[in-house]
């Protein structure tokens, strides 16, 4: 049942695709500890919410609510109304509390939330707004501000990062060694001023607003490529997910994937990866049988796989979290070739 | 209605993203890392000086970045929302409870500047 309710993206009343979004992203929460975050001292945005923040009983009613809905989003409970309420409390925890508010929550606060609106039997156009809308709006606010363009900003946070260390992780290795820092302030040193941090930036604004015009263009793959790209390069320099980012920056892609209805795979259905296969299999999309068939490569098996989804979400989300790891993701995605088969849609 | 809802909160950030050109807040508007500041908040109430802890209490502001030698915190947003913070604070204290503050900061390497409220 647990194995159902977990990797099972078929059933619900959203398209399966925004199923397993929601599911990768709630399990980053969750096990990021975000879930179980509350902002002890609540400073509203407007003053006119003063009086719900003096309620004592606000924090308990914001961590069981956001507790209950993530566990409901990851067992597969009433997804569209968990989702949209978890979505909907990040926001009003934000507006209650403005130390709470970061990017990177309001960025899964969208997702809930949106993700929530998308309708039942039609791809995920709100969901692929929302990313497209992101990453445009990222880009163009560093275009359009000069420290950035002049390489300034970049300049000042790499010395700043080189000094301190890494950033915020799960890992709890905030402020340690940051390597890849370190070598990037040795290597801006040895070149003329400003010339790495200004081919830094251009670098990324470039990235950002390739990323949101490919997939408004439908050019899928090598949008993604660019966002995994982009989101492991981030890790890597800071050594931190920043926060939510790279989760809700992965899992959004997710909203651009097409998931074959069926997948054969020439393997005897009892032998013990079959049975794995099977296992992990809760939505019936592989068809194990011994023939003539052209076998699936394991690479795809991995990837139209939902709990492979699941269960690296808690691989990079949990204690033990690494920014290296990152490169992995990135290195599949480019070795990926996508399946012809039909999409998979609906109910059983 | 569903979609509606949808393109109503798609376009509140646009709307957001406009209205940033306009203000040095970065609320709601993907500006992540829209600069970096390193700043030191000084507080006093009834002319007591309050200790960084204290301070860190008061406003509820994270110290994942704190740096002890330097008395520094390092914000990676937007050094409105700081000011934004401490002025809503005080806003809503009782007005005997209010604190004199001194926040000096330098954005993106640059000399360092103060603000202060009141």
């Amino acid at each position: 049942v647990i194995r159902r309710a977990l990797f099972r993206t078929i059933g619900a009343d959203l398209p399966p695709e925004v199923v397993l979004m929601l599911r990768v992203l709630a399990v980053a929460w969750l096990v990021t500890g975000h879930a179980f975050f509350v902002p002890l001292r609540m400073v509203p945005m407007f003053e006119l919410l003063a009086p719900i923040t003096r309620s004592p009983v606000l924090g308990y009613f914001i961590f069981v609510l956001d507790v209950a809905c993530t566990l409901h989003i990851v067992f597969g409970r009433s997804v569209r109304a968990s989702s949209l309420a978890l979505g909907v409390l990040i926001f009003a925890t934000t507006l209650l509390s403005r130390g709470y508010f970061s990017n990177n929550r309001l960025f899964c606060a969208c997702l809930f939330t949106i993700g929530a609106l998308e309708g039942e039997d039609r791809p995920p156009i709100l969901v692929r707004a929302q990313v497209i809308l992101v990453y445009a709006l990222a880009g163009l606010d560093k275009l359009l501000d000069s420290d950035w363009r002049s390489g300034i900003f970049f300049d000042s946070f790499s010395v700043r990062l080189a000094e301190f260390g890494r950033l915020w992780s799960p890992a709890l290795d905030t402020g340690s060694v940051s390597w890849p820092a370190v070598f990037y302030a040795d290597l801006a040193r040895e070149l003329p001023p400003l010339f790495l941090a200004r081919a830094s930036s251009w670098l990324t604004i470039a990235l950002e607003l390739s990323i949101a015009a490919l997939l408004a263009a439908g050019r899928v793959r090598i949008g993604v490529v660019l966002a995994i790209a982009f989101h492991t390069g981030v890790v890597v320099l800071t050594g931190s997910p920043m926060g939510m980012f790279f989760y809700a920056g992965l899992a959004s892609c997710l909203a651009f994937a097409r998931f074959p209805s069926r997948l054969e795979i020439a393997m005897e259905p009892e032998s013990l990866a079959g049975r794995a296969i099977r296992f992990f299999d809760a939505d019936d999309r592989f068809e194990l049988s011994t023939g003539s068939r052209l076998p699936a490569s394991w690479l795809a098996i991995v990837i139209y796989s939902p709990a492979a989804y699941v269960v690296a979400a808690v691989l990079f989300a949990g204690p033990w979290f690494t920014p290296w790891a990152a490169i992995v993701l990135l290195a599949l995605a480019i070795m990926f070739r996508p399946s012809r088969a039909p999409a998979l849609r609906g109910a059983p | 209605l569903r979609t509606k809802l949808g393109i109503a909160l798609l376009l509140v950030q646009v709307a957001m993203f406009v209205r940033a050109r306009f203000v040095e807040s970065r609320y709601f508007c993907w500006a992540p890392f829209h600069s970096e500041a390193r700043y030191t908040i000084d507080a006093s109430v009834l002319g007591r000086a309050l200790r960084d802890e204290e301070i860190a209490e008061r406003y509820g502001i994270p110290r994942y970045y704190w740096d002890p030698k330097t008395r520094s915190n390092w914000e990676l947003n937007a050094m409105a929302h700081v000011f934004d913070l401490v002025r809503a604070t005080e806003d809503l204290a009782p007005s005997d409870a209010r604190a004199k503050v001194e926040v000096t900061y330098s954005v993106n390497g640059r000399p360092a500047e103060r603000w202060s409220y009141p």
